[in-house]
């Protein structure tokens, strides 16, 4: 048996698909900044932050309100006592977060960063 | 060639690459993660390691969870089943413990005579008072933050035991302790432990910003901002490899009366919130001596805090005043690379 060019041609292409599938994967899998919004350990909402629009969580005392303005995800309204997570920077790089404790609410920036952070100390 | 052959041809390579796939997927180097809601913050556990090793790892992370838990039963005042609890509300003088709440006590003592004091687990009535555990804090009376400091003092305490039988003895039957300090610096410390005797190589514990690291992602050391405590973003990244990184600041829990920000971190000196600092992060080989200097530091202020960590082994500071300027304990530099201004 003796391969033509296209089966050769058709035998490269696997091989490079099967190749260039990892380092696809591993170049763009995570690329874009992303945020995603975990109410009681449940994703509820996950937010491109290029995008304009603002969000709504029912939590026992009222509602939680998140908006997105210029890449940058604010805590708008929340009904908890402190309100130390509407007081928080807006997020936006990732390892950025903003929790609210008592209304178990975890926003968390995920993506491909400049500074590629694993994490934040605060 | 006929046409059943070169059928033949492409069925074989495909069968070729799709193996191919699933083996380079299984040796690649994967990171696991899970996210739960503990000690009264996000706890984040990511292990890298490889796919055809999925199960174990994550069965790991479902340790090191367990072992959190664990240890938030045992050491939360707010769990009314907890040793600390059971501590606090007893009317004996006398209350037998655990060997490893001992230690954490001792430990605390230990930390509270290396820090003049600064370190104090003693504190949880006045915690109570300004309300920072409730829903509405606020400026407490003078006189009635003056009677309680009359119940604090890490001399209020001592442990004893033999073998394995403990005791707590109140020389102040009005005291009440709070392990917040130095309990989340044990529970990641301990988790990190538990995910080692699984076989983990490289991963990170990270319970609101206390972190350990065990090894290296890739090669390569992990990446830790440091939060600016004012505004947005990080002044700093740490490089960070077989480390514990705590971070103290005064823009974590805080209310606002009269136009003045009042904080969490109380200096047990004065029983008003601590003045000298903005932030405090500790770098160290240990996460609860980490957490528990974090604190310390923070109360002592620069000069002393710098001092102090500078004659410690395994221990870095970076400190931000209240005039933020930025203080470095002397090899601080080898893990931190500061950001530049904007």
């Amino acid at each position: 048996m003796k391969a033509t060019k296209f089966d050769k041609f058709i035998i490269l292409l696997f091989f490079l698909g099967t190749l260039l599938s990892f380092n696809v994967k591993s170049y763009f899998g995570d690329s874009g900044t992303t945020a995603f919004v975990y109410k009681n350990g449940e994703l509820v909402y996950t937010i491109d932050l290029n995008s304009y629009k603002e969000y709504t969580l029912e939590v026992p005392d009222g509602a939680v309100k998140i908006a997105v303005i210029d890449g940058k995800l604010y805590m708008r309204e929340s009904p908890c006592p402190l309100k130390i997570c509407m007081m928080s920077s807006p997020i936006f790089r990732a390892g950025d977060s903003i929790i609210c404790v008592p209304n178990r609410i975890v926003i968390k920036v995920k993506g491909e960063a400049s500074e590629e952070l694993d994490s934040i100390t605060r | 060639m006929d046409l059943k052959k070169r059928n033949n041809l492409i069925l074989i390579t495909a069968a070729v690459a799709i193996f191919l796939l699933t083996m380079i997927d299984s040796i690649s180097i994967k990171k696991f993660t899970r996210s739960e809601m503990m000690m009264d913050t996000l706890v984040e556990i990511s292990v890298f390691g490889m796919g055809k090793d999925k199960k174990k790892l994550e069965n790991a992370i479902d340790s090191a969870f367990t072992e959190i838990d664990r240890i938030e039963k045992l050491m939360s005042r707010f769990i009314v089943t907890s040793e600390i609890a059971e501590i606090n509300a007893s009317d004996s003088d006398e209350i037998y413990i655990s060997s490893e709440t001992a230690y954490i006590l001792q430990n605390s003592q230990v930390i509270s005579d290396l820090t003049g004091g600064a370190f104090d687990v003693t504190l949880a009535e006045l915690m109570e008072l300004w309300g920072f555990t409730g829903d509405s804090p606020s400026v407490p009376d003078k006189s009635a933050i003056e009677r309680l400091m009359k119940h604090t003092g890490n001399e209020k305490y001592s442990v004893s035991g033999i073998d394995t039988i403990y005791r707590v003895k109140l020389e102040d039957p009005e005291v009440k302790i709070d392990l917040g300090g130095i309990a989340k610096g044990y529970a990641i410390k301990r988790a990190a432990e538990v995910l080692k005797e699984s076989g983990v190589k490289s991963a990170m514990v990270d319970a609101g910003g206390d972190i350990v690291v065990i090894g290296n992602k890739k090669g390569k050391p992990f990446n830790v901002g440091i939060k600016s405590p004012d505004g947005e973003g990080i002044i700093g990244v740490i490089g960070a490899e077989d480390i514990a990184i705590v971070t103290s600041g005064d823009y974590e829990r805080f209310f606002i009366e009269g136009g003045v920000k009042y904080h969490h971190i109380i200096d047990p000196a004065t029983g008003y919130p601590a003045r000298k600092c903005k932030s405090v992060t500790i770098i160290a080989d240990d996460a609860l001596v980490a957490d528990a200097l974090s604190t310390a530091v923070f109360v002592m202020g620069a000069e002393a805090g710098i001092q102090l960590v500078d004659g410690l082994d395994e221990v870095e500071a970076m400190i931000i005043d209240s005039d933020d300027e930025a203080h470095f304990s002397q090899n601080a530099h080898k893990y931190i690379k500061l950001k530049e201004k904007e």
